[in-house]
């Protein structure tokens, strides 16, 4: 182990040992958990769902989590090449050895580095080869919501928040580990818990044409898997104590979630629909339990967490508490998602009230016609109104968020883009008090729209990465001046994410052919492998752009239609119908659109 | 307020086990994290980006254990050394752990060089054996070269030094399949000789790679071979 650890970059990844990290004695637990993020260890320790489900199975006796990460490829090379097997970072104990595997699915992207991850454990990548009860390999997060790509690695998934679904299942299992049950009768109980999805037990047939012809549930699972909700944030789990890693994350910093969902209902947000809906934390909560993680780790900085922070119903009262006390703690505070049309002049000075933290707004499409298409509901002179405010409070730089490839989206809207990013500059230089002698710097950052399930764009086509190219090249040709950087994301692995985004289970083979083929780290462009990709599409017989470049008919069956997560395919449709009239929905906090999220509340009325 | 009217204080520490991984720089944040924990009474730098100020006499390179190794802080106040120790000693993650907190009596630019031990397992007796004998007579007959950065003409480029005039003392002992090096070394910011480079040139010049390797250094001394204080 040393002699692999003096080879590696960054060998702290490896090590364990930091700090609040939990270390209990294997004898007196009778479940060991291992929490796998198929990514790097910077990128899964940044991850906030990762830190909740860890305090929350370790704040239980009998069990004990620990957490795993996929290892870098040189960290791969030297363990395969020493025969060490992937181990666990707090007990250096064999992961193949424990009872259940869990991997959160954040995007599509690592699915190549789950099959890495436990072909490294020793382990077959097919669930139909993993005979017995353990180690049970389990999914959740984001990509839950359409898991049929990785369906034939996984013998379960867990759909929506896990704060009381994980929980149940871990009773669960116990029980069924006593009675010394088969994996399949472990299952056939497990697929009756709400939120939990067995793929075993549905079969899947197709039409000559390709699309899905139908889904049947067997042995007693139900026809449709609703996910979790957790109803009340104040009362629900959250960590008291944050493991702190030696080297640097990517969010570095302690994390307090304020609300979950969105009101907003962006129609290419996938996140916007599958978090609904909207439930917030008290202000008096969130000030505890951000006092408490900074004392537990001594961290220098709190972001408040939310999928659009500034919308937070008690944002300026938690800024009252938290400044009462951070100030005299020299800590700082960030709000990582602003929203252009309520982001204040105040706001910007008690966030930067110790330290002085970048701004980014994000206003997605360079038209009106295209920000109503998407329900983006910002208009430009908002836009320009918030770049103003920051440059009078003293920005000499701020970043654009844009998406090309949009449905709808024509050359006038990618020239918009470049025109927006002018006018942006324009705000710099008019604004009286600028500081002398220092130029303006807007940073504009342009990724490729992918369709995604559960949204109003989940019929669309996405655009052929030939396209995205000429549309890249038009953009940098519109953009003429250097005040102005672009940045743009690359169109190839936004084509391999809609065609997973979307995909069925016959994509199973292929992900495993590009697997064993030498794909892994499909996120990081520099170990994308495109052409292997292709070959291994081809050696499959299936055709990528049949997943990411076609529009699907509204009665067509969607590989997800067995998935409930309580938007409804009628309110999709109605605004899929409304994108394409080009007309806006208003946020639910304005008027209910009917979605249907309300049903998981149990009532008439969403929780909020 | 300004930074005339704060203490320096040095804080003793021992990194030792999978610490011994973590990088100086890494090192230098998990401290800051930790004297927050602490709660001490901190001097903060003043400017655009105030921190705790934090500096370390001599960083240990990675993978290299250290059982006596120094860093400075400051602080406000009259809080005692040993209430300071006590409470750095509680927050210290694994591997890292507060052994004394007093006053600096000499500066980092005094430190002249340091004592080694380097514990090398081999495959078999007869591997560590001849390496043990390998190595002496190199070190003995002032043999042994590295190539260590420096500059010709402006220029970087990689030098041949000969590393005897960096070992101040020695002693090589064989026990089985294990050798033992403990050696005095310089250190410093202006001529130093890091363990891991003459234990590669040791590999080179012997030709044999020990399978597994332990460097620790247990004291900083200065010049003239007292302790650093």
């Amino acid at each position: 182990m040393e002699r692999i650890l003096g080879k590696v970059q960054k060998p702290s990844r490896y090590t364990g040992g930091e700090l609040n990290s939990v270390v209990k004695d294997k004898k007196s637990v009778s479940l060991r958990f291992a929490f796998c993020f198929p990514d790097t260890y910077e990128i899964g320790m940044s991850h906030l769902g990762m830190k909740i489900l860890y305090s929350l199975i370790n704040a239980r006796e009998d069990a004990w989590c620990e957490r795993v990460f996929a290892p870098w490829t040189d960290m791969e090379e030297a363990m395969r090449e020493n025969g060490l097997p992937l181990y666990a970072l707090e007990s250096g104990d064999p992961v193949a050895g424990f009872d259940i595997l869990g991997f959160t699915l954040q995007y599509e992207l690592s699915y190549t580095n789950v099959l890495n991850m436990l072909d490294l454990a020793g382990l077959p990548v097919l669930a139909a080869d993993r005979e017995a009860l353990a180690p049970l390999v389990i999914g959740g997060g984001p990509c839950a919501c359409n898991a049929e790509p990785v369906a034939d690695f996984f013998d379960l998934f867990v759909l929506g928040e896990g704060e009381e679904a994980l929980p149940e299942l871990l009773d669960l299992y116990n029980l069924h580990k006593q009675r010394g049950s088969t994996k399949a009768e472990f299952l056939r109980a497990a697929a009756r818990i709400q939120g939990v999805y067995v793929p075993s037990l549905y079969e899947v047939s197709y039409s000559p044409g390709g699309a899905v012809a139908a889904i049947t549930p067997r042995e007693g699972a139900p026809e449709k898997v609703r996910k979790r909700i957790i109803r009340d944030l104040d009362a629900a789990f959250a960590p008291e104590e944050l493991v702190v890693p030696f080297i640097e994350t990517v969010h570095d910093r302690v994390t307090v979630e304020v609300f979950r969902g969105c009101s907003r209902g962006c129609r290419f947000c996938q996140a916007g629909f599958i978090y609904r809906p909207v439930r917030e934390k008290s202000a008096t909560v969130a000030d505890n339990q951000s006092r408490r993680l900074c004392e537990n780790t001594g961290y220098d900085e709190i972001s408040l967490c939310a999928l659009s922070a500034s919308d937070y119903s008690g944002l300026e009262e938690l800024l009252d508490r938290l400044l009462d006390w951070s100030k005299d703690e020299m800590v700082n505070i960030s709000l990582p998602s602003l929203r252009i049309d309520n982001f204040s002049a105040e706001l910007l000075e008690k966030t930067g009230a110790v330290r002085q933290s970048g701004l980014t707004f994000a206003p997605e499409a360079g038209t009106q016609r295209l920000r109503d298409v998407i329900n983006k509901n910002i208009g430009e002179h908002e836009v320009l109104a918030a770049v103003r405010k920051a440059f009078e409070g003293g920005k000499t730089s701020v970043k654009l968020y844009f998406m090309i490839g949009l449905p709808a989206e024509t050359d006038e809207d990618i020239e918009g883009i470049a025109a927006l990013a002018q006018k942006t500059v324009d705000e710099y230089y008019a604004n009286p008090g600028k500081p002398k002698g220092r130029s303006v710097n807007v940073g504009v950052s342009v990724s490729t729209f992918v369709p995604k399930p559960f949204t109003p764009f989940q019929w669309e086509p996405q655009d052929t990465v030939e396209t995205i190219s000429r549309k890249q090249a038009l953009l940098r040709n519109s953009v003429t001046t250097r005040k102005v950087s672009l940045n743009f994301h690359k169109a190839q692995p936004s084509f391999l994410e809609a065609v997973f985004a979307r995909g069925d289970r016959r994509l199973s083979h292929v992900i495993e052919t590009a697997w064993r083929n030498g794909c892994r780290f499909d996120g990081w462009d520099e170990l994308f492998q495109f052409d292997v990709w292709l070959a291994a599409f081809d050696a499959c017989g299936l055709d990528p752009a049949f997943y990411a470049n076609r529009r699907r008919e509204y009665d067509e069956i969607l590989p997800w239609d067995h998935m409930d997560y309580g938007v409804s395919k009628a309110f999709l449709i109605r605004e899929n119908k409304n994108a394409q009239a080009g007309v806006t929905t208003p946020g639910c906090l304005e008027h209910c659109a009917g979605c249907g999220a309300n049903t998981l509340c149990g009532g008439d009325r969403c929780a909020f | 307020m300004r930074s005339e009217d704060c203490r320096r204080l040095r804080v003793w520490f021992a990194k030792s086990g999978r610490a011994a991984y973590i990088s100086h720089l890494d090192l230098n944040r998990c401290m800051t994290r930790a004297v927050r924990r602490a709660r001490l009474p901190l001097w903060y730098t003043e400017g655009f980006n105030p921190h705790p100020y934090i500096t370390f006499a001599l960083p240990l390179p990675l993978g290299q254990e250290g059982e006596a190794e120094p860093m400075d802080i400051r602080v406000e106040g009259d809080m005692e050394p040993e209430e300071i120790k006590n409470r750095l000693a509680a927050v210290m993650p694994e591997g890292l752990s507060v052994t004394g907190v007093d006053t600096p009596r000499l500066e980092p630019k005094e430190i002249g060089c340091a004592e080694y031990e380097i514990v090398l397992d081999f495959a078999n007796e007869a591997e560590a054996r001849l390496f043990a004998e390998k190595a002496a007579e190199l070190i003995n007959n002032e043999e042994l070269t590295a190539g260590k950065p420096g500059k010709q003409g402006g220029k970087k480029v990689m030098k041949q030094v000969a590393l005897s005039a960096y070992i101040r003392e020695h002693s090589l002992a064989c026990e089985q399949n294990r050798v033992c090096l403990k050696a005095t070394l310089a250190a410093g910011n202006t001529t130093n000789l890091n363990p891991d480079l003459l234990l590669d040139s040791l590999r080179h010049a012997t030709g044999l790679e020990e399978a597994n390797k332990r460097i620790v250094r247990k004291r900083l001394l200065t010049a003239d071979f007292q302790a650093f204080r």
